[in-house]
């Protein structure tokens, strides 16, 4: 009777785990696809006043709405702007402003995040309780609340996105230097009489890097993403900038007569997210799966 | 340590009250922090034409008795909260019609589609996680995740916009007009797309953990095939987890909602509070943040309580997360 219990609870076992390492998904190519891709993107992007044809910004340096080809090899918009000039410097502005708030929210996010991590069991709670609320709630709407009292603009967008951004790094930070504390051997630095400032050196900070970086790759893209789509919506970038989300909302009433005013900054904005995501994912694999952070 | 479900309830409930206040509290700091005295702007609005210095001091200092700006910043908070929670949501700016009665004329459109976007990703999600469970990294899994990952790297604004540009020129999609069941099935595959990623992605991963259970394998064992396993034995108590995703679907829901009604100009709130907030509408924006903060916190909570009655466990939403 044991004997099968126990030969029961092995095959049980097995399976388990070969099905989780068969689960186990392509981590290393998505992080060099992704890496390359994001490599290139930044590339063009930094080199783009010397690569672009054209001021981004100068009306009718071409016919109006011309279809793709000879001089303007992209097409040029309704007021004769080069479309390849436009999507060059809009990737620029896009990707400088983002990576500034980017810093910015991880910035407070560790912060907060282990100042949570290091307090006693009701500040914690406390600290949990408040990040989590904030982590749940919709960044979407914490954004156009912002924007609606400020009024349209490029910073009401990221002032918004400050607001909220933080708390996803927040939470995972706190998980991090808790499950770090506690690992054996910096108990014993502690019993040891460690400083606390010496324990965050030497027992989170190797432990913090990799999943906060995977945090910030995926949280990056969606970003660019949110950035975009409510630039597209009037609430962020205003005309003439040349915002990929703008500019593919000044392409929808000529869409069908003239596609590449959408394919310009369409691709831009999905090779950009879709690198970064790809990183993330890919980098969440090679790491640990318990890294995982779902958030609307 | 087990409670009995009256003390669970209760402490719900007060807990739930306590987040809810403290949004309200957040919300009421984020619309009074705005640039401009609300008596300015509305005094803007009137145009001030004709008026001497000392006429415009003297409405001013009426217009703040008479809104109650004048007094202690808790009153005022008080008093807004009422206001609030009452349903008193003022006059919009743009056509001088209540803002309540603005709000429910759209709250059915945005149901529908919500309802029908959420449909579209069950469905979608159940199926594409099945189809990559039933052989955990075989090609099917991998080709189902690449895909997934495209999906989140498409902002909704530009799927829409495409899907718009092919179905408008492949069907004759009519984008404007009422809202109908002719118009709904393109926003609403939109919607659905969008929140389909996260609910699959869980629902995948809680399928193979099931898999490998005993009962699971005892049904192999006794010859049922590998579909039928995953069908009749597994499904259900896979879908469980998935419950606890329900909140996070919701928030998707709704962000996604202003996006997708924006870009197909569907009726609902989401285009109204887009619109209200080109026309800086203050009052309509205002009723939005109050309305989607308390719905969120409301459907987070529930899901919460609802998660901790059935799996009375504990913090079992932390483990199908990870």
């Amino acid at each position: 009777m044991r004997l099968l219990d126990s030969a029961r609870a092995g095959a049980g076992t097995r399976l388990r785990e070969r099905l989780r390492d068969r689960a186990r998904p392509p981590g290393r190519a998505l992080v060099v696809a992704g890496s390359v891709l994001l490599a290139l993107v930044v590339l063009v992007v930094l080199v783009a006043p010397w690569i672009a044809p054209f001021d981004p910004a100068a009306q009718r340096v071409g016919p109006r709405l011309a279809p793709p080809e000879g001089e303007h090899w992209s097409g040029t918009d309704r007021f004769g702007r080069d479309t390849a000039s436009r999507v060059l410097h809009g990737g620029r502005q896009t990707l400088l402003v983002t990576a500034a708030t980017m810093a910015a929210v991880v910035a407070v996010g560790v912060v907060v995040g282990t100042v949570i991590g290091l307090a006693g069991p009701r500040g914690d709670d406390l600290g949990r309780r408040v990040v989590d609320t904030v982590v749940a709630f919709p960044a979407v709407i914490v954004i156009l609340a912002f924007v609606g009292l400020r009024g349209p603009s490029l910073p009401a967008v990221l002032g918004g996105a400050l607001l909220v951004w933080w708390a996803p790094f927040a939470r995972l930070t706190r998980a991090l230097v808790r499950a770090a504390l506690a690992e054996p051997s910096a108990v014993t630095a502690r019993a040891l009489g460690a400083s606390r400032l010496h324990l965050l050196r030497t027992e989170v900070r190797p432990r913090l890097v990799g999943p906060v970086g995977v945090l910030v790759a995926v949280e990056t893209g969606q970003l660019i993403a949110t950035v975009a789509g409510l630039s597209f919506l009037g609430m962020g970038a205003q005309p003439p900038d040349p915002e990929w989300g703008a500019m593919l909302a000044d392409a929808r009433g000529a869409a069908l007569s003239s596609p590449h005013l959408v394919l310009g900054p369409g691709l831009a904005v999905l090779v950009t997210v879709l690198a970064l995501t790809c990183v993330g994912e890919g980098l969440r694999d090679l790491l640990d799966r318990s890294t995982q952070v779902v958030r609307p | 340590m087990l409670r009995p479900a009256a003390v669970v309830g209760a402490r719900a409930l007060a807990g739930t009250l306590a987040v809810l206040l403290v949004a309200s509290v957040l919300v009421f700091g984020l619309v009074r922090s705005a640039p401009g005295d609300p008596v300015d702007v509305q005094l803007g609005e009137a145009g001030g034409v004709g008026l001497s210095r000392s006429d415009i001091d003297r409405i001013r200092t009426e217009r703040r008795v008479e809104l109650g700006l004048d007094r202690p910043l808790p009153e005022q908070y008080v008093r807004w909260l009422g206001r609030m929670v009452t349903g008193d949501w003022g006059t919009s700016y743009v056509s001088g019609r209540s803002v309540r009665a603005e709000v429910l004329d759209r709250v059915p459109a945005s149901l529908v589609l919500a309802v029908s976007g959420f449909a579209v990703a069950v469905v979608l999600a159940v199926g594409l996680a099945l189809l990559a469970s039933r052989r955990p990294g075989g090609p099917t899994d991998q080709v189902v995740r690449l895909a997934t990952l495209a999906t989140v790297a498409v902002p909704s604004f530009l799927l829409g916009t495409l899907a718009l540009q092919v179905a408008t020129a492949a069907t004759g999609y009519r984008i404007a007009g009422p809202a109908t069941a002719g118009r709904i099935w393109l926003p609403a595959l939109v919607l659905g797309v969008a929140v389909t990623p996260t609910l699959s992605r869980v629902l995948r991963a809680s399928l193979i953990a099931e898999r490998g259970r005993l009962y699971a394998v005892a049904a192999q064992a006794r010859g049922a095939s590998a579909g039928r396993t995953l069908l009749r034995h597994v499904l259900r108590p896979a879908l469980a987890p998935a419950l606890t995703l329900g909140g996070l679907a919701f928030a998707s829901l709704v962000t996604g909602s202003v996006i997708t009604e924006a870009v197909f100009s569907w009726p609902g709130v989401g285009r109204y509070a887009v619109d209200a907030i080109s026309a800086q509408d203050y009052p309509v924006v205002q009723a939005y943040v109050v309305l989607a903060t308390a719905l969120v916190v409301l459907v987070n909570r529930g899901v919460d309580l609802v998660q901790r009655l059935v799996d009375p466990r504990g913090d079992a939403r932390a483990e199908a997360v990870a």
